[in-house]
């Protein structure tokens, strides 16, 4: 689904990521840990052709994101509060979103009620512009306009901050949940080790910019990603 | 933390707080450009000072100069607390940050009006005062007189000052209130001219006698004491409402379904658009600009301005037609700038994206032209022009705009005020201004000289058109162009 070859991002002399090589497969749960400065955004943000990449090259489905923009197509990303747009009420917001998918009104409320509750109403049509919502009411805003339009892949940078308990124990479900209806491909980045090892099946850690540990999710990975942490 | 002290790391962070801001981050052109326009006003005031004295001779042949001047002051700060009301941004930000210190709340209140002293507002006065004192009071009346009347009347700017103050804290976003001020103003300029100027003479004459009395200097001290008094009182009735996040509006929160939604995508972002300007400060300014632009041909039309024929005919067209989309497409793109990267990771084509830009342009032009159409009264041979320039704005300009703004790297605040505001603007945006109205000179000209202006007149608009008819070659060349500067943009929207 994704494949990233000799992917390489150097600001100035220090460098940012280097990548010589990353495959994710279709219907994939990733997940990305890594302290502050590891790389994680930076990752994301390469995937998403939001930064010129020093050399290497990202392909989504065999489409290179640097030549192409039908990618754009199957994939929904929320990565931080540029994504919003601010002067916009919630309810606006995503229906420009659903727009350029082309969705009708039967589309979002399907689609709403496929949230299981994630975002009451009250927030979704509310009056208040997005500007002057809470931190975790954005983020919310964000994740739910990134899974609009049935994308094949979803990218979410830290989606569990800011969320209040209740939003994280539903977010984790949604997010399995899609994954398992749908095969949605899902790359998340996270700083709580248990909730992406909770959701994810397979997780890289990322130090300064390198792969340092790529594994598959079992009994015992919580443990061996706390014992890395306490160590650094 | 000694009371003196706290002020002066208050000052100090107030100082970082400005040098900080945007405006010195700006390229040296645009600051030089700045300075010179800011000295060129400042030099045409003193002057403006310098001869205040014969002019009002010249008006009030009978009336001593101080009189005379003290009678205009009147109907200055008259003006002056409107504009004030209207312009002046209120000081309030900044304190919010150290409510939670071990900073006494009295202190951060006096330095937070002490600030407001410090505005723009109260010194450019000066400029002329000072040399209409030296010139004109000083000669006739002598120093003691004339440091006295320049006290009183420096006394009552600041008072102005704090009136306004009040009167935006106690209407905060009260839209009432704005009409009911000009209309106290009026009724209060009408009653002076119906009484033979009973009010502002009364005003010139105080002021005169403070000048020759200066024990009376009292009274606008004691004045301006209670305004002061006033503010402050109520900040700190209002300390905890500083807290709170203020109601926004949201302008235009029609439902989508609503017809330009019904024009496919750039329809959507056209809707997108309207809602950017009709919400945020700065656009919205550039809005409103753009429809007192609209009056220009009053000036330049009627038949007893001779000075005007053709050639400024079509000066006039062209900036009235095209005025809001030179001025706010010139930042195209920079005004979502705060979120380009969900613009650009989202299910739209950039080829889409431009047409929706230029769709825009297009039907912003098109309303200005219909909105210029009752100039018809004054000749059809206007509306031809205007029309002309109208499918000229929307065919070339249009796209010299879109491919040009692809150069706008630098990130800009919408929520910020529009007065003074130059984010994001540099000194290349007003020179822009030259080829977007000259070109089409160059077009008019050789038409003009051989003695057809009108077929020069024609030779725009179809050019214009011509422009039209190839807009899909002028959007996948823009659409290359952005894809060559895309992670410069997009780093520079991130972070500068």
């Amino acid at each position: 689904m994704i494949r990233i070859r000799d992917l390489r991002k150097i600001y100035g002399k220090t460098p940012a990521l280097s990548i010589a090589q990353l495959e994710i497969g279709k219907g994939e749960m990733f997940g990305l840990v890594g302290n502050n400065g590891a790389g994680k955004t930076t990752m994301f943000r390469l995937i998403l052709d939001l930064i010129a990449a020093t050399d290497g090259e990202v392909w989504i489905k065999s489409m290179p994101v640097q030549k192409q923009e039908e990618w754009k197509m199957i994939t929904g990303s929320y990565l931080d509060e540029g994504f919003l747009i601010d002067y916009l009420s919630p309810s606006e917001y995503l229906s420009f979103v659903g727009g350029l998918h082309g969705w009708t009104t039967d589309d979002y409320s399907r689609f709403y009620l496929s949230l299981e509750g994630f975002c009451a109403d009250e927030l979704l049509h509310g009056k208040k512009p997005i500007r002057s919502l809470s931190q975790g009411n954005k983020n919310k805003i964000g994740i739910i306009a990134a899974l609009m339009g049935n994308p094949e892949i979803v990218i979410l940078d830290e989606p569990f901050a800011h969320l209040d308990p209740s939003s994280q124990i539903i977010l984790k479900r949604l997010l399995k949940k899609i994954n398992s209806e749908r095969g949605t491909t899902l790359l998340i980045s996270s700083h709580d080790l248990t909730h992406v090892t909770e959701v994810c099946n397979r997780i890289v850690l990322l130090e300064d910019g390198l792969i340092l540990k790529d594994l598959q999710t079992a009994g015992g990975t919580l443990g061996e990603l706390e014992a890395y942490f306490a160590r650094a | 933390m000694s009371g003196s002290s706290l002020f002066r790391s208050l000052v100090a962070q107030q100082w970082k707080q400005s040098t900080r801001s945007a405006y010195y981050e700006k390229g040296i052109l645009m600051k030089i450009f700045i300075s010179l326009m800011i000295l060129y006003l400042a030099i045409n005031l003193v002057v403006v000072g310098l001869f205040m004295g014969k002019i009002l001779e010249g008006a009030f042949p009978d009336d001593d100069p101080a009189w005379a001047f003290s009678l205009i002051l009147f109907y200055y700060f008259l003006a002056d607390i409107i504009l004030r009301f209207f312009l002046q941004p209120l000081p309030v930000l900044g304190i919010v940050p150290y409510l939670h210190l071990p900073v006494k709340r009295s202190a951060l209140f006096n330095f937070l009006l002490l600030k407001s002293g410090l505005s723009l507002f109260n010194y450019f006065p000066l400029l002329i005062l000072l040399p209409f004192t030296l010139r004109s009071v000083l000669p006739a009346w002598g120093g003691l007189y004339s440091l006295n009347w320049l006290a009183a009347v420096l006394l009552l700017i600041f008072s102005n000052n704090y009136l306004a103050f009040l009167l935006k804290k106690i209407y905060p976003g009260r839209l009432w209130i704005m009409p009911l001020l000009l209309l106290a103003a009026i009724s209060l300029l009408v009653t002076d001219f119906k009484t033979h100027q009973a009010i502002s003479g009364l005003f010139a004459s105080t002021l005169t006698s403070i000048a020759a009395h200066t024990y009376l200097l009292l009274l606008p001290l004691i004045f301006l004491l209670i305004l002061y008094l006033a503010s402050w009182i109520l900040l700190y009735k209002n300390r905890y409402l500083e807290l709170t996040t203020k109601k926004e509006r949201m302008l235009f929160s029609g439902n989508d379904s609503s017809l330009l939604a019904s024009f496919g995508i750039p329809g959507k972002l056209a809707l997108m658009e309207i809602k950017l300007i009709l919400r945020n400060n700065r656009p919205r300014s550039f809005l409103m600009l753009s429809g007192m632009f609209l009056f220009y041909g009053l000036l330049i039309y009627p038949p007893h301005s001779r000075s005007a024929g053709e050639g400024m005919f079509l000066f006039v067209g062209l900036l009235i037609t095209g005025i809001f989309m030179m001025q706010y497409g010139q930042l195209i793109m920079s005004w979502e700038s705060r979120s380009f990267d969900k613009i650009v990771t989202s299910p739209l084509r950039m080829q889409d994206y431009f047409r929706g830009k230029f769709w825009f342009f297009f039907a912003a032009n098109g309303i200005s032209f219909l909105l210029t159409l009752p100039y018809v009264f004054y000749g059809y041979h206007i509306v031809l022009i205007n029309l002309a320039c109208f499918l000229y704005q929307s065919g070339i300009n249009s796209f010299i705009i879109l491919f040009l703004g692809t150069y706008n790297t630098k990130r800009i605040d919408l929520g910020k005020g529009a007065m003074f505001n130059y984010e994001g603007t540099s000194f290349i945006h007003f020179l822009l201004f030259l080829p977007l109205l000259g070109l089409p000179y160059l077009i008019w000209l050789p038409f003009s000289l051989l003695g057809y202006p009108t077929l020069g007149v024609a030779a725009i608009g179809l050019t214009g058109v011509a422009g039209l008819l190839f807009s899909q070659v002028f959007i996948r060349i823009t659409v290359k162009q952005f894809n060559s500067r895309k992670y410069k943009i997009l780093n520079g929207f991130r972070t500068s």
